[in-house]
């Protein structure tokens, strides 16, 4: 049996919008899955689907509206997060030029957490960021240079490396190469997870690149505004996937070959835009953009099924597979 | 022979910093015939953007130097021509669609009031009356599978998303007939299923309306799409240029061939290790090739010599030491 790590439960995140017409924003709605020790989840969807507000949950960065969070078999969704959890949690965000303090070198980013966490005596601090910094592929030169002063996709790299610095079990990455070049990217990618491999340590990648997914996650988690709609194992994901927005994403993708543009569902063309999630459509929230939608879509929310072994779909047209 | 619409040759353009110059655009080719798609690849920050608004000669008066070249559209050299020609050609020729719709659009007026603007520019504009004109707007927005086009016309730019607004900015561009329609990845801002709609909406156009297309972007699979050539640019100059069914099966350029591996496949089969280094200093770029630094390949030639465009196969060029033979 596998280990698990972090376990989310029927978790809710609202944002209260107008107080008088108790309106929310329901970033993320009774939202539930495993992620076991060692793989690497790939969380994936649109702008405003509750991707990232799910990380920001799960750090404690958000209230937690309803629901359970069980990390290493202890719920912590209403407590605060324990000096433990943020030692062994941490988080590296979508914009390496705003989540690194400009009036600080990389010296001192990096030092921070070693000194917090007390992971080197204090004398040990510099080589042991240097070794980190080797770890993600800088030299020890940009130890004295500011965030200001390097590039984009180096920045990236300092931000993973203060990740890494209280030896973290569990890292979440929220969209970590979105706003690099591909050239960087597969840098950066090939970096994470030869550390994920050394280290053993578990993922949850955010992102909205399907086709990355394809080649670094153990697992895929499909969103669509602030539910999940599919959960598979990569294999299978690929193979089989299930639900219309998951072959609408699929089908938009592209591809550099033919032999991709084969696995591509061909039928379905995108259409629509995602809904405001202040007025989300009543029955299943993907209704207005589905082509397969029936009568039954309007009137009632799909439940999470499980069709063949750890492949879930939330659609009333998978109901029969099962 | 097909028909030139564009012609861009030995441009250059550089960038006055307080270091010195950087030579951001270093001396490229760049053809676009008549109806065709021509897409334009490269890395953030390769000069591809500032290449096409030297089209347009839309770049910072104060800042960018144009020090050689010329862009022939047509008949005439774009760079020499006196303002009011100019503007002819920026109302009735060329269009522009940038990257960010939301900084495209004037946020003080109204969807309607921008797209008459348009109109009245245009070509008939001056004689058609208030009514026709509306029509002409309400038809372009249709066009763009907007619907309710009559709400959006009175609309402000902070009330639609942005893929609504990155097609408001289609249809303004093709409100009036145009010749030549240069996109600056349209899709990139948005979601991978609107950027889809976004880039089939896009390519229909083009082709109804019998227009060239420049698209700009940084993505090879968007440019496999969406055009019929491919120019791959690194560090202001063109590395290599073929029709699109050629560079994917036989890319040559060291560059050209990283790029592609760096691509994650659906297909799965893991990534690439990625290109080693960085892009090069404008200001004091490498003196011979300017992959040089992070080339595969590369020997002493490289090092002190400028590779020239050859000619490998019909219609396929490359810049590089190691096709000589």
């Amino acid at each position: 049996m596998e280990n698990k790590l972090l376990s989310v439960k029927n978790l809710k995140t609202y944002f209260l919008v107008n107080k008088s017409k108790q309106q929310y924003v329901k970033a993320v709605d009774d939202v539930s899955f495993d992620i076991n020790q060692g793989e690497l989840v790939a969380l994936v969807g649109e702008s405003g689907s509750g991707k990232s507000t799910i990380a920001y949950t799960l750090m404690g960065m958000n209230e937690v509206t309803g629901g359970e969070i069980i990390f290493e078999g202890e719920d912590i969704a209403k407590k605060d997060r324990s000096f433990d959890f943020k030692k062994k949690v941490q988080i590296v965000f979508q914009d390496p030029g705003s989540s690194l303090n400009p009036h600080h070198d990389v010296k001192q980013i990096l030092s921070l957490p070693l000194k917090v966490h007390k992971i080197v005596p204090p004398n040990k601090i510099e080589s042991k960021i240097a070794e980190i910094l080797e770890m993600v592929g800088l030299s020890e030169d940009f130890m004295y240079k500011s965030p200001t002063a390097i590039g984009g996709g180096e920045k990236q790299l300092v931000s993973i490396a203060r990740a890494l610095c209280s030896n973290p079990s569990f890292i979440l990455l929220d969209e970590p190469t979105s706003s690099l070049d591909v050239s960087i990217q597969a840098k950066i990618i090939n970096m994470l997870l030869k550390i994920h491999q050394e280290n053993k340590l578990t993922y949850l990648f955010i992102t909205h690149d399907l086709s990355l997914v394809r080649n670094i996650s153990t697992k895929v988690i499909i969103m669509y505004l602030g539910k999940i709609c599919e959960i598979a194992e990569t294999e299978e994901f690929y193979r089989k996937p299930l639900h219309p927005y998951t072959q609408m994403l699929l089908s938009s993708i592209p591809v550099v070959s033919e032999e991709e543009e084969k696995l591509k569902p061909k039928r379905i063309q995108s259409r629509g835009e995602i809904p405001s999630p202040v007025n989300v459509p009543k029955g299943c929230s993907f209704n207005t953009r589905c082509n397969m939608v029936t009568e039954r879509c309007f009137i009632e929310d799909p439940v999470m099924r499980e069709v063949s072994k750890n492949h879930f779909v939330r659609c009333h047209l998978c109901e029969e597979q099962v | 022979m097909k028909d030139k619409l564009l012609e861009i040759q030995d441009l250059s353009v550089w960038y006055k910093t307080y270091r010195g110059n950087a030579k951001v655009v270093n001396g490229i080719n760049l053809s676009v015939n008549k109806g065709e798609k021509v897409g334009l690849v490269g890395e953030s920050g390769c000069g591809k953007t500032t290449s096409m608004k030297a089209v347009l000669r839309s770049l910072s008066e104060t800042n960018a130097i144009i020090p050689k070249g010329s862009i022939f559209y047509g008949e005439k050299d774009i760079l020499k021509m006196k303002q009011n020609e100019l503007q002819k050609i920026r109302r009735r020729d060329i269009s522009m669609i940038s990257q960010e719709p939301s900084a495209a659009l004037n946020p003080v007026f109204s969807i309607g009031e921008q797209m008459m603007d348009v109109i009245r520019f245009s070509e008939e504009g001056g004689k058609l009356s208030r009514k026709d004109k509306q029509e002409k707007a309400i038809n372009a927005i249709k066009s763009v599978m907007i619907s309710d086009p009559e709400r959006i016309l009175k609309t402000y730019p902070y009330q639609l998303s942005g893929g609504m607004k990155q097609r408001i900015c289609i249809a303004m561009s093709l409100v009036a007939p145009r010749n030549l329609l240069i996109a600056d990845e349209p899709g990139t801002a948005l979601d991978v299923t609107i950027q889809d709609q976004i880039h089939r909406l896009l390519g229909e156009l083009v082709e109804e309306k019998q227009m060239s297309l420049i698209m700009i972007t940084h993505s090879l699979g968007v440019a496999r799409e969406l055009s019929d050539r491919i120019y791959v640019m690194y560090a202001g100059e063109i590395a290599e240029t073929a029709t699109t069914k050629e560079i994917f099966a036989n890319p040559v350029h060291p560059y050209t061939v990283g790029l592609m591996n760096c691509v994650p496949r659906l297909s799965g089969g893991g990534i690439a290790e990625g290109i080693y280094g960085y892009v090069p200093n404008y200001i004091n770029p490498p003196k011979g090739c300017r992959f040089y630094t992070r080339c595969p390949k590369a020997s002493d030639v490289c090092q002190e010599n400028k590779p020239e465009m050859k000619e490998i196969a019909t219609g396929h060029y490359v810049a590089c030491f190691n096709y000589d033979k």
